[in-house]
């Protein structure tokens, strides 16, 4: 009895000493922080009293766990470190998602927790990221959104969205293979399906072959950009479709590079497969011949601009809401231009 | 052929008429009965096997009878289940305690007839503790009843479940070979606790072994014989010849051979370690040598340290007379040590495995060829050394779980035997094994003897140890109090006096 | 003979030196943070720690009842998921602007998952281990043929209050609904005859049962009220980002788990608490977020909750040697 009640006492003074905190730190006065002073009920601030010396940057990363994610995040933390050693911005703090928008929502408290003042995102998911959108607009801050966009920046001029036109680089997936044959049957091998991205590149096709009807969708799968998801279904789409079989477009191009694996093991290199995303190893494969072609959206121009657009903004600059990434098709023809592209 | 007189309808609490079960191909139980009456301690007995067990588990509603009918206070009775049981004033104390461990004794008494305050069905923590305290004071108990159970000692817990039986209002409490894990100390109040229920008017079914406490504590006896009813009679009339005649016929009688015995095979000097000190003895080929002591006066513990189970601090062990280290199991089987092991169901079985995969288990080496195991080989030796042990049971791919105690034990022993060992050390090797079964045993450890081996009988109980060693020590509180030979050991009467003496301390 | 008394109160102390352990190192981490970074002390990031423990802490609740009982629930991650995809279809195609229909009908259907795992685990005795891995699938499969696959944005204002809203306007809700849950776990738990049940299952299964305990019952309700917690944690944090998505929840089940047994909840049953489960998920909360604001790379942060949970486990060995 004794010992439970004490158990209790315990909890509740921890829980009492982090409410204490609350009313300690309602009156912290120090520099850095409480200069961007941030309301707790998320009043709305103009922008000019934002615009005070101190600029925090704050980063969220959807995660950094892929490949194209990786670089993603590193152009862009390479231009917020030479905002940082130029002067224009005070810090920058950087938080991985995980891929999760639960976490992004939390992490987006905890930015503005630590004074930043402009946001720099790419969202785990479209329609999870709306609270924080709307939440850096009632701060009046600054919000660029790189590649995977909020369901709701397009309702905030102020805010700058970089990013490719994903059902664009589907479609020009599919006008690829229309330049290469006249029609036949196809697949498609999507990502996760709640995901704007993954619904977006898988639309693209079908916005176009639909359309024509020499063109036979023959089956259309969720992989979850996963590799290895995406071997089994190759595997079975080559023994029930066999030769009539002619194009396997890819939602992004570690799932390409799983299904071109399997069509050559299997003698099948007259199947054409379709990338986006233009990573390294697809290149490779695209050189080599064993894979047809991919979407380049240039990732590192898109961080970069991105990056830069909002600095532009902390500068106080006017920036276009909508920047469009140009999606570049990539074969065997042309992948210096890829090469052109790299950072050093 | 019934015997007793004192049978009044009004006094009968319990009769079971014509009870018969099966299972699967085995008959346990054909038209067997029962008849227990008020106040009285009413002992089962019989071989393992024999359907005491089986009658019990119907009278506790753990197994269905095919047919027959149970009567409670002279009305017809269905026990659906263990609980119906208990709400009938049926309750069993296990052999095997199984509590709530993590509860503390106040809740495990009162599990599932907690005390609620009145108003909000709340549990009364207060109460509680302090309805199980008197409970325990009234029966003499010394134990706190806030404590944890599983800090108690057997023996204490074996208590708490009593009295959680009282307080279920139970009318009839069966015991379940109470006494084997209990020191004489510990048992003489548990003799005063029955003797307490008596006096309430609850009837006791005691089930064990030992004809010692049998014809001290209990009333009237009831035995069983390969699952059918043979006698039930009064114990003041009765002898130990005449009950072990009436449980399994015919015994052959053990008389121990003349064996000649040996080089030294095992000698240990100034052993010290956890639970003993300063232990010195020998053993030689073909000997038997006793250690006889209390429950916990340090033999398991030094034969655990000669075993390479646990470690000892100073000391020298000699085998075949050069001196060894033993630093694990692995070190001292390879070295020709076996143990048999007090617990046999926690150390000596896979209960799960097959009686053949627990017999080869130490050495599996036999059955290897090339890199693989051969089951036919492994098969082979199995079979021959259960043989050898007399060991009934339908297959050796039975599961060890199906067996009886006895058998479980020849399993434990085929197991060791199989290594080949030159020294075998046996912890209480019969204990809650029936009497023919420990005959056997008791002729095969003298079979081993005469082949040459060395053998370790650790044992609580005197006449077993006395009859069987060859030479026997006896521990009191970790040391070595006493030393005798055969010929003193045969001298009966005069070597108990003096073993017992040394056994509890001047 | 007094000696079975020392044991009690010797006892008594050894429990109270780990349970005070665990506590006394949390305090020690917050004192530890709040000296390193000024934004520690901030009112605005001690309420963010509470919030975002708050889902997560009743996720734990819930596990504490079914890993008392011997038991474990893998499939609490999914139910989030499905609980969200569930309140959007409501709100959006079935009933919408009816928001406590459309929470009733989410919570409805993880009490319906929750009695489905209760059953088979009670009735037929199959490891929850396994049933729960499969139900996680089930469940999982289940959030993305309800949405198909879409997620859908929520503007129901009355929706987001829920998540965002502020009693006295600095209290968030969900911290209070996490509290009274809490509050009405301690109850529950060691209280009641039921919450006794609940342990008597978990440390003796058999002696449970012989003792006339109703274990399908017991521990039915132990894996509905798992149900029910993860309904509530699913409404919570679907009104946080303000959208039903199929594809949340994933792993969540882990940081219940670890949770618990950093507050000294055993897997084999039997053993556990309200108290010491809060601890664990407040544990859990401060680590993260000291780690976000030391900007500790986040897979340092996942290597730290697997020895955070190591050390527990440890510490619940050394400390329970019998």
């Amino acid at each position: 009895m004794k010992r439970k009640f004490l158990s209790l006492v315990r909890v509740m003074a921890v829980v009492a000493m982090l409410v204490a905190i609350v009313g300690c730190g309602a009156k912290e006065q120090k520099t850095g922080q409480s200069e961007t002073e941030v309301t707790k009920q998320g009043a709305v601030q103009t922008t000019q009293q934002s615009q005070s010396d101190k600029r925090i940057v704050g980063f969220l990363e959807k995660n950094e766990v892929d490949v194209y994610h990786v670089a993603l995040n590193s152009a862009v933390t390479k231009v917020l470190k030479k905002a940082k050693s130029d002067g224009v911005i005070a810090d920058y703090f950087v938080m991985d998602g995980q891929s999760d928008p639960v976490k992004q929502n939390n992490q987006m408290e905890e930015l503005i927790n630590m004074g930043c003042t402009d946001f720099i995102c790419i969202f785990a998911e479209g329609e999870g990221a709306v609270p924080i959108v709307t939440r850096a607009a009632e701060l009046g801050a600054n919000l660029v959104n790189v590649d995977s966009m909020a369901a709701n920046i397009d309702d905030y001029e102020q805010f700058v969205r970089v990013n490719p036109d994903n059902t664009a680089a589907s479609n020009m997936q599919a006008d690829y293979a229309m330049s290469l044959l006249d029609g036949g049957g196809y697949c498609i091998l999507s990502g996760i399906s709640g995901n704007m991205v993954a619904q977006q590149r898988h639309n693209g096709v079908r916005e176009v072959l639909d359309k024509n009807d020499s063109w036979k969708l023959l089956d259309e799968q969720w992989a979850d950009w996963d590799p290895e998801k995406s071997v089994k279904l190759m595997e079975d789409w080559l023994s029930l479709y066999g030769d009539n079989l002619k194009v396997v477009f890819c939602g992004n191009d570690t799932m390409a590079i799983a299904a071109a694996g399997v069509c050559n093991a299997a003698g099948r290199d007259d199947i054409i497969v379709i990338g986006i995303d233009a990573i390294e190893s697809a290149i490779n494969m695209i050189e080599n011949g064993e894979m047809n072609a991919t979407i380049w959206q240039d990732s590192n121009l898109q961080a970069t601009t991105a990056a830069e657009m909002l600095i532009e903004l902390i500068k106080g600059e006017k920036v276009d809401h909508y920047i469009e990434i140009p999606n570049t098709l990539i074969t065997k023809e042309n992948v210096d231009k890829w090469y052109a592209g790299q950072p050093e | 052929m019934e015997n007793v007189k004192k049978d009044n309808n009004e006094n009968v609490i319990l009769r079971m008429n014509n009870i018969s079960k099966t299972f699967g191909g085995t008959k346990a139980l054909q038209n067997a009965r029962l008849s227990v009456m008020a106040g009285e301690v009413h002992a089962l007995m019989g071989e393992n096997g024999a359907g005491k067990s089986t009658m019990m588990k119907i009278l506790t509603g753990t197994v269905k009878a095919d047919s027959g009918e149970i009567e409670l206070n002279g009305k017809k009775a269905a026990i659906s289940s263990a609980a119906d049981a208990i709400k009938q004033g049926i309750s069993i104390v296990n052999q095997e305690l199984s509590p709530q461990p993590y509860m503390t004794v106040a809740e495990n008494i009162f599990l599932f007839r907690e005390h609620v305050f009145a108003h909000t069905g709340l549990l009364n923590k207060k109460v509680t503790n302090s309805a199980a305290q008197k409970i325990l004071d009234d029966f003499g108990i010394d134990i706190d009843a806030r404590t944890e159970m599983c800090k108690l000692s057997v023996a204490q817990m074996q208590m708490v479940e009593i009295i959680r039986a009282v307080v279920f209002d139970a009318k009839i409490i069966i015991l379940d070979e109470p006494t084997s894990s209990l020191t004489n100390r510990e048992v003489d109040i548990l003799f005063t606790i029955i003797k307490d229920l008596k006096a309430r008017g609850i009837a006791i079914i005691y089930i064990s072994h030992r004809m010692e406490e049998i014809f001290e504590i209990c009333d009237r006896v009831t035995v069983y014989r390969d699952g059918c009813y043979v006698d039930s009679k009064d114990i003041a009339k009765m002898n130990n010849d005449d009950l072990i005649y009436l449980m399994a016929g015919d015994i052959v009688e053990f008389a121990k051979a003349e064996v000649e015995i040996g080089a030294e095979v095992l000698s240990v000097k100034g052993l010290c370690g956890k639970g003993f000190y300063d232990i010195s003895f020998d053993v030689h080929a073909g000997e038997i040598v006793g250690f006889y002591g209390l429950v916990g006066s340090g033999r398991s513990e030094t034969m655990r340290a000669i075993f390479g189970l646990d470690s000892y601090d100073r000391g020298e062990i000699f085998l075949n007379g050069s001196q060894t280290s033993i630093k694990n199991a692995r070190d001292a089987i390879n070295q020709g040590i076996a143990m048999i092991p007090e617990d046999r169901k926690l150390y000596g079985l896979m209960l799960h495995r097959s009686i053949r995969e627990n017999s080869s288990l130490a050495s599996l080496y036999k059955a290897q060829k090339g890199m693989l195991l051969d089951e036919k080989r492994e098969t082979k030796e199995v079979t021959e050394r259960l043989n050898k042990l007399n060991l009934k049971a339908e297959s050796i791919e039975a599961t060890a779980l199906s067996l009886s105690g006895g058998n479980q034990q020849k399993v434990v022993l085929a197991k060791w035997i199989m290594t080949q060992p030159k020294v075998l050390i046996m912890d209480e090797p019969t204990r809650g094994i029936d009497v023919a079964a420990k005959a056997q045993i008791h002729n095969m450890m003298c079979d081993f003897a005469k082949q040459g081996m060395a053998i370790i009988l650790i044992s609580s109980e005197l006449p077993e140890v006395m009859n069987l060693s060859d030479r026997m020590f006896v521990y009191y509180e970790g040391k070595i109090s006493g030393e005798y030979s055969r010929e003193e050991l045969v001298k009966v009467e005069l070597a108990k006096k003096a073993v017992l003496t040394n056994a509890f301390g001047k | 003979m007094n000696k079975s008394k020392l044991i009690t109160s010797k006892r008594i102390l050894q429990l109270n030196l780990q349970r005070y352990a665990i506590g006394f190192i949390l305090i020690a981490m917050i004192i530890g943070m709040s000296l390193v970074s000024p934004v520690f002390r901030t009112s605005g990031n001690a309420i963010n720690i509470l919030l975002q423990v708050s889902s997560n802490g009743i996720l734990a609740i819930g596990m504490l009842f079914v890993m008392v009982t011997g038991g474990i629930d893998l499939s609490i991650g999914s139910s989030i998921a499905l609980t969200s995809v569930v309140l959007g279809k409501m709100l959006t195609d079935v009933a919408p602007g009816n928001l406590w229909i459309g929470i009733m009908a989410a919570v409805a259907v993880t009490v319906l998952f929750g009695s489905l795992n209760g059953f088979m685990i009670s009735k037929f005795n199959m490891f929850p281990f396994v049933v729960t891995l499969a139900t996680q699938l089930v469940i999982r499969g289940a959030a993305y043929i309800v949405g198909q696959g879409a997620s859908v944005t929520l503007v129901s204002p009355k929706l987001r209050a829920i998540g965002t809203g502020k009693a006295f306007g600095t209290v968030p809700y969900p911290v209070i609904i996490f509290l009274v849950i809490a509050f009405i776990a301690y109850i529950l738990l060691h209280k009641t005859r039921f919450g006794r049940y609940v342990y008597a299952i978990g440390g003796n299964r058999l002696s449970a049962i012989s003792s006339g305990i109703n274990v399908f019952r017991v521990q039915m309700a132990a894996y509905i009220i798992m149900g029910i917690c993860a309904g509530i944690a699913g409404i919570i944090t679907t009104s946080r980002i303000s959208a039903a998505q199929p594809n949340i929840g994933i792993g969540y089940e882990t940081d219940a788990i670890a949770a618990c047994v950093i507050g000294g909840t055993s897997f084999s049953g039997g053993i556990g608490n309200v108290s010491g489960t809060m601890i664990g998920i407040l544990m859990i909360g401060v680590i993260y977020n000291s780690m976000n604001l030391l900007q500790i790379s986040s897979y340092w942060q996942t290597v730290t909750k697997g020895v955070l949970i190591l050390v527990a486990v440890l510490l619940d060995l050394l400390m329970n040697k019998k």
